[in-house]
């Protein structure tokens, strides 16, 4: 059994790395593959290695394209650029690649401490918390709001809110899209596609990175920013829709570090122990918390302790191997990156992405990829952050968790 | 040749309204595929049909949801009312006695899979009719 459980672990982690690199795809797009194949997995189990090593690879490879690509001109939109490419535009793409790998390490290894020893208490702090999950999203799309400072700004944050939350009503409960794929073309054209059109109108160009081991940053900061990031990635992890971005800006604020460097340490940090809590949420919290933690339900109905050990053993060997495969990925790219041409690239990318979108959800995927993209790009060109755009979640979770959802689908007549 | 910020800012403004009433009509207009409940299969999750079949059972939750398990004779396929769901609906003027055992009724909804097994979920009050014997 533990030759087939490395076999499926490696296979996983190949899966993961390659869904990482390709910006816009998740694992949730290849889980009814997965689902189809499953006949010829002998054991259920194997299926649900296979998921948790994909899902932990994707998460410390998918730093690479949000670095890497769809950079904007450094000068021309410096307000809304995100840490990462902030980073590299100042020649520091590599050290950028490093702190989403020391964070989303220091974050897992925290993060699978928390639930073998904390894991009884995730139910309790659960069921507290449920009846009341619409006051913290509320709070969450207030604090993105007031969080742009300029009453302008701030207008244009409630505006894309608005339209991206009335974005996510109609496509989560309409017939155009299987609901399971809905998700693909919206996130692709909210948090892909636009952002590589913007790099593509603004003709952006990398400048040279350079290679080292330093970070422009202390280890106290460094090590904040991952217990922060761990905080945070547990309360993503139980509660619905609230990004990752939020969290971490959210986090910033309290923690009092307010710079690119220790941002990209509490971003990852959150994404990883989201995804420790979410893929582990079936044993905590008797509830599936993502599109993986769903499918694991399907195939194990029952989890035990010892599956729980199964699980954590499989994610730190996933991350074991994941972690110099990103940091080589994140050494090598650069020097093929300044050498091409990036518009070109950021073209192709697109051209990519909307094939995938028309493959996966047909004609009605992509009108909503295109909606999505407008959206996307009103961020770029009002300067909003872009984790406004996650009011797509919101503002439909608000609906749900304040039982309002019937009568609005009713007034809408959807 | 660099396009104007305003000009894409107004651009992008257009293509989410524009694309956002698309996708609007689209929405109330293409009506979900009909389909037997013996015809609905594990591929169909995620995607919304509308049914009709005898009520055979209901059972109510401490927390205010409705259980109701429709049949066609040949398979039977669980359409739960949850408690927002139910209080709407008795908004309306609907409650959980107006459900009676062996009439038919028409639900549409998306098909999800609970702990392995599939339901209908509706999410607007339209979407569940009491057709009568």
């Amino acid at each position: 059994m533990l030759v087939e459980i490395f076999i499926f672990s490696l296979l996983g982690i190949v899966l993961g790395v390659l869904l990482g690199l390709l910006p816009g795809l998740h694992l949730n797009n290849i889980l009814p593959l997965f689902a189809s194949l499953s006949f010829l997995i002998p054991n259920p189990h194997y299926l649900v290695v296979l998921i948790i090593s994909t899902a932990i690879a994707q998460v410390f490879t998918s730093f690479i394209p949000s670095v890497y690509l769809g950079a904007p001109d450094g000068e021309a939109n410096s307000l809304s650029i995100l840490p990462g490419h902030r980073l590299l535009l100042e020649g520091r793409g590599y050290e950028a690649i490093r702190l989403t790998v020391i964070g989303g390490f220091g974050a897992l290894v925290i993060s699978i401490i928390t639930v073998l020893f904390l894991g009884n208490y995730f139910s309790l702090l659960y069921n507290i918390i449920r009846p009341y999950i619409a006051y913290p999203l509320i709070v969450v799309v207030l604090f993105i709001i007031f969080s742009e400072k300029q009453i302008k700004k701030m207008l244009y944050a409630g505006l894309i809110i608005l339209l991206s939350g009335v974005l996510g009503i109609l496509v989560l409960n309409s017939s155009l899209v299987p609901s399971q794929n809905a998700l693909f073309p919206t996130f692709a054209g909210l948090f892909a596609i636009s952002i590589l059109i913007t790099s593509i109108t603004e003709k952006a160009k990398i400048p040279e990175q350079k290679i080292d081991t330093e970070l422009k940053t202390s280890r106290f900061n460094i090590t904040k920013a991952i217990v922060l990031g761990v905080v945070a990635g547990v309360l993503v992890g139980l509660l619905p829709a609230v990004g990752v971005s939020q969290a971490a800006t959210f986090m910033q604020y309290i923690g009092g570090l307010g710079e690119a460097r220790t941002f990209l340490v509490t971003l990852s940090g959150i994404n990883t122990a989201n995804e420790v809590i979410s893929l582990n949420s079936l044993y905590l919290i008797s509830n599936p918390r993502s599109g993986a933690s769903v499918a694991i339900e399907r195939i194990l109905p029952d989890i035990s302790f010892n599956e729980v050990l199964l699980f954590l053993g499989v994610t730190i060997f996933a991350s074991g191997i994941a972690v110099p495969i990103t940091l080589f990925l994140g050494k090598t790219i650069p020097k093929f990156l300044v050498k091409i041409n990036y518009t070109v690239l950021s073209t192709l990318v697109i051209f990519f992405l909307t094939i995938m979108i028309s493959l996966i959800t047909g004609v009605y995927g992509l009108l909503i990829g295109l909606t999505a993209t407008g959206i996307g790009l009103l961020c770029s060109y009002t300067g909003v952050r872009r984790s406004n755009c996650m009011g797509i979640l919101l503002v439909p979770s608000i609906l749900f968790f304040t039982g309002l959802n019937p009568l609005i689908f009713t007034l809408l007549n959807i | 040749m660099r396009l104007s910020k305003n000009f894409l800012l107004i651009l992008s403004i257009f293509t989410s309204i524009v694309g956002l009433i698309l996708i609007y009509f689209a929405s109330i207009n293409i009506e979900p595929q009909k389909i037997t409940i013996s015809d609905i299969t594990a591929d169909m999750e995620g995607r919304r049909i509308v049914t009709t079949g005898n009520l055979v059972e209901k059972r109510e939750h401490k927390d205010g949801h409705l259980f109701l398990t429709v049949s066609d004779n040949k398979t039977k396929i669980q359409v739960p009312l949850f408690s927002d769901f139910m209080n709407s609906l008795n908004q309306a003027g609907i409650t959980a006695d107006d459900f009676q055992l062996n009439e038919r009724i028409s639900v549409k909804g998306i098909v999800e899979n609970y702990k392995g097994r599939l339901q209908i979920v509706p999410k607007s009050l339209d979407d569940v009719k009491i057709l009568g014997d």
